[in-house]
């Protein structure tokens, strides 16, 4: 994995901060349309559109013949979150609705105690399934996903073979080292998260660590947490 | 600039017309190979999704270089493009030549497709790190909608079409009536929504076709459904108040084919942003949503092929024109699409929950949802029967605002009760007790409001009953004289109901947050409580602030029962009154010309402007000048009226005819009670939209710059608001009295 994630863009290439460009594609027709007028500046935001589409087609051609592997994006999206994923949090919004409604007096004390029981009991079984259908996948993903940002030198190295590492170390050593760096619950001893702030298996706030991953992988936008 | 100055496009061998037309093909190109590429990528091959997004790209590029191009036509006045002759000329301002754009069909179109693409274009972009596995369709059903477009303009709407005899000296002008600064926002807010409803539709297609049915699809639109509701409610009022100030009948929503076309998916879209709670609480109603999903829309493309066909006659439509088969093949594309998808995906659709009790926000959600959904076919059907009529039997068949004001009342009042009723229960089931807590005084207010209407009502000049004559004859008619008589005291009878509820909603909340927080031993102010209830909540709260705004837009629309019309023929030196009002007519001035004029009347080369001036009084009391005009263009006039706006009511006169000899005016006199409540009903809704728009901004996430950004934006949304409800009217040609002057 010493091989740089993408090529760069042939924006990127040209090392202009983004900025700088959208500033220019702004400031450029009010001053030509102060100067020459109204027709100009059209033109000229013309003559820009069509300069765009024909860059963003070739590009586009180019990733279509050449195709690269997966951009750092990508990557990440593939632990995009999972339909397990996506009904765990429907619970938990549902849960925590229950308790606000609850709190208003909406509901009675019997009805939200059945309810929150029944909603617990979901919540749980859903993340026993995300543990079980997704941890490892999940685990795999964030490494590779650190070692690309390492090796782009976003990132600091934590365990040193990392950078160094033969080119193509297999994937269980790979796991088995990502197992290594996430913490262990001190009452039932099981690995959780990096990013946890509970145990998965008993529920036990975890020590507090300093956060070592560049980022978690991104959840959905959409979602409320 | 001069005109010597200008670039010369056109004396070539390929014309700026030629090259327009190439670019409308390159637009059908591009999104052919993105829809392509998206596809492939679909199958097992995610790496090219890069070539598809690049692809959307470039295919928007493409659609803004048509657009500027067809505007660097207008603003250079190349009169050898057909559609540049037929909606400007060389007297037309430059604001006017922009936005003559979308002033008639063809250019609409491309207007439509450029805000499709920017939709396109963020949408793509936003999905970049998410929904992987439904990218690749959401990409190819937007290229379709983009390819359709295309295609359309190429072979039926071509806006760069030529003059086969060479190109004219002039052109004929945009029409007068689109010359009004309201124009220049309502059709892009309106299209905005429309095009809106993209997004969520290819959403449910990608969700249909990789069976990915529960909530992540759903989750996925929220905000681009909200979003383009605000826009269609936006979009919708400045329509309103077009039609308020420039059409100068008195009125603001004529049941006009193409105010329904914009009214349409903005009920189904109402629908949806209530069902997909329930969806995401429960699990159900998952055929219901993708159906509203879709059929909003195919509602917009509806709109646009009502509004653009001209097969049904409206004050919109344009010239009749072959757009209309490509169009009703669209439609049906759509149609099958979603049914087939849906047979095909009907085991993953069938609900795993039920509604369990009758006493449940689930099924308060249902009943609302099919009550708007009925006013929707209502509306639809009332719409298209006269199409079928002439169609099928060869029989005119006009259906008129008096049709619609008779059945829409009911339908819409049971949807302002069913607004009211929903928050007051919870999710799943409502004990008896909870009930009667929750209804004590909401049900409290709707009597005391009912009381009060009919004690105050008339001392007031509002009146709880208002009996019209029958609509028609026979038992029914006297039903529905005598039903709508009430209309008056029941709306303000559940506004008060709503209010109340709402009021009741942030009393409770706060109530329990506070004494949560007590509890905690970290005790909240009363105004700290509120504001972080709404912050912890803003889905919710913002709701619930738009339901404020419906109800001030209900009562707004319930003062047209109270509304007075005269219409007077006056000499100068004579007077007519209204309602108490006096209006002496002083005579009139025409501008360029009169002394009185100002030096930009004086410089306008336009139009020729005619004041009739009207000194206003009530009981005695001078309150000042009123002067409605008309505005005489080359080949037509409007009407601009005079009008004053109020809290209470609208004083709103406008000059019908005017003989320069005699200097006899005819005019409308208007006393619209309440109606500015229409607008600061609508600014509140944009206030709560966005609102609830502002859940998914956290700095944390966004980081600063993102965060600055989005409340920018959402004040500005939430300013146009306020500006429309509150800014006088630009069509105005007088000198607005003190507010205070205005009331009784």
């Amino acid at each position: 994995m010493s091989k740089p994630a993408t090529p760069p863009s042939p924006l990127a290439r040209l090392q202009v901060p983004r900025w700088v460009l959208a500033a220019l594609a702004l400031a450029a027709p009010v001053i030509v349309g102060l100067e020459l007028g109204l027709p100009a500046a059209i033109l000229l935001l013309a003559a820009g559109a069509l300069a765009a589409a024909v860059f963003l087609g070739y590009s586009s051609l180019l990733a279509l013949m050449k195709p690269n592997e997966l951009t750092l994006d990508e990557a990440l999206t593939l632990v995009a979150p999972s339909n397990e994923e996506e009904q765990k949090r429907s619970v938990l919004r549902t849960l925590k609705d229950l308790e606000y409604e609850h709190a208003v007096g909406k509901i009675s004390a019997a009805d939200y105690a059945e309810l929150v029981t029944h909603y617990r009991g979901e919540a749980k079984r859903l993340l026993k399934l995300v543990v079980e259908v997704r941890g490892d996948q999940l685990n795999r993903a964030e490494e590779r996903a650190t070692e690309r940002l390492v090796a782009a030198g976003l990132a600091e190295v934590k365990v040193q073979p990392s950078r160094t590492a033969p080119a193509d170390p297999s994937s269980s050593t790979r796991a088995a080292r990502a197992l290594e760096r996430r913490p262990r619950c001190a009452v039932c001893g099981q690995r959780a998260s990096r990013n946890a702030r509970f145990c998965k298996a008993c529920g036990a706030r975890l020590a507090e660590r300093p956060r070592t991953a560049p980022k978690p992988p991104p959840s959905s936008g959409s979602h409320e947490p | 600039m001069t005109e010597s100055m200008l670039p010369i496009l056109g004396e070539g061998p390929l014309t700026l017309a030629d090259f327009g037309a190439a670019v409308l093909c390159a637009v059908l190109l591009g999104a052919s190979y993105t829809f392509a590429v998206a596809l492939r990528a679909a199958a097992g091959r995610p790496h090219l999704l890069v070539a598809a997004r690049l692809g959307a790209y470039a295919t928007s590029c493409l659609v803004l270089l048509g657009v500027l191009l067809l505007s660097y036509a207008f603003v250079a006045h190349d009169f050898s493009i057909r559609y540049v002759a037929r909606y400007s000329d060389r007297s037309t301002h430059w604001v006017y030549l922009l936005t003559a754009l979308w002033g008639g069909q063809d250019g609409s179109l491309l207007w439509w497709l450029l805000l499709t693409s920017a939709n396109v274009t963020v949408a793509v972009n936003w999905l970049k790190g998410r929904y992987r596995p439904l990218q690749p369709y959401v990409i190819a059903t937007l290229m379709v909608v983009i390819a359709f477009f295309a295609l359309l303009m190429i072979f039926a709407a071509n806006p760069f079409q030529t003059f086969l005899d060479g190109a004219r000296r002039d052109g004929e002008g945009l029409n007068a009536l689109l010359r009004n600064p309201w124009m220049i926002i309502h059709p892009p807010a309106l299209y905005a929504g429309f095009v809106g409803c993209t997004v969520p539709f290819a959403f449910a297609v990608a969700a249909l076709v990789t069976g990915r049915l529960d909530s992540e699809w759903i989750l996925a639109i929220r905000k681009w459904m909200l979003s383009a509701w605000l826009l269609l409610t936006l979009g919708n009022v400045l329509g309103m108040v077009w039609a308020y100030e420039e059409l100068g009948w008195g009125g603001m929503w004529n049941w006009d084919p193409v105010e329904n076309a914009a009214f349409l998916p903005w009920l189904t879209a109402s629908a949806y942003v209530h069902s997909t709670m329930i969806q995401e609480r429960r699990a159900m109603l998952k055929v219901w949503n993708v159906v509203l999903i879709a059929g909003t829309f195919f509602l917009t493309i509806l709109g646009t092929f009502m509004t653009r066909s001209g097969m049904i006659a409206s004050v919109h439509s344009f010239a009749q024109s072959s757009i209309g088969e490509y169009f009703v093949w669209f439609m049906g594309l759509i149609v099958v699409t979603t049914i087939a998808l849906i047979a095909w995906r009907w085991p993953l659709l069938r609900a795993q929950t039920r509604i369990e009790s009758l006493l449940s926000r689930e099924s308060a959600f249902v009943l609302n949802n099919w009550a708007l959904v009925a006013l929707m076919l209502f509306v639809l059907v009332s719409t298209l029967v006269p199409l079928f009529a002439e169609t099928l039997l060869g029989e005119k068949l006009l259906l008129g605002a008096p049709h619609y004001n008779l059945w829409v009342p009911p339908l819409a009042l049971l949807v302002f009760l069913l607004m009211g009723l929903a928050p007051l229960f919870g999710w799943r089931k409502t004990s008896p007790d909870s009930l009667r807590a929750a209804f004590r005084w909401p049900l409290a207010g709707l009597v005391a409001g009912a009381l009060l209407h009919v004690l105050l009502g008339p001392v007031i000049g509002l009146p709880a009953i208002v009996l019209e004559d029958a609509p028609f004859a026979g038992p029914l008619g006297v039903v529905m004289q005598y039903s709508s008589a009430a209309y008056p005291l029941v709306t303000i009878a559940l506004a008060v109901f709503n209010t109340v509820v709402i009021g009741q909603e942030f009393v409770r909340g706060v109530r329990a947050r506070r004494s949560a927080a007590e509890q905690r031993s970290k005790p909240e102010a009363l105004p700290v409580a509120l504001l972080r209830l709404v912050d912890r909540n803003r889905r919710r709260y913002g709701g619930y602030i738009v339901h404020l705004g419906v109800i001030a837009a209900f009562v707004g629309l319930a003062g047209s029962a109270w509304s007075v019309h005269r219409e007077v023929t006056l000499l100068p030196g004579e007077t007519a009154t209204l309602t108490g009002y006096t209006f002496r007519y002083d005579g009139s001035r025409t501008c360029p010309g009169s002394p009185a004029c100002t030096p930009a009347q004086h410089a306008d080369r336009e139009k020729r402007m005619v004041y009739a001036t009207l000194a206003v009084s009530r009981r005695g009391h001078y309150l000042g000048i009123i002067e409605p005009a008309q505005f005489v263009y080359a080949r037509e006039s409007t009407t601009e009226i005079g009008l004053w706006r109020g809290f209470r009511e609208d004083l709103y006169v406008s000059l019908l005819a005017l003989d320069s000899t005699s200097q006899r005016a005819t005019l409308g006199l208007f006393v619209n009670p309440l109606v500015g409540w229409v607008w600061i009903g609508a600014a509140i809704m944009v206030l709560g939209a966005t609102v609830s728009l502002w859940s998914e901004l956290e700095v944390r996430r966004l980081g600063a710059w993102g965060f600055v950004r989005a409340v920018t934006t959402a004040m500005t949304a939430a300013l146009l608001g306020l500006i429309l409800a509150l800014a006088p009217s630009p069509a105005r040609t007088t000198e607005p009295a003190p507010a205070a002057a205005i009331g009784p």
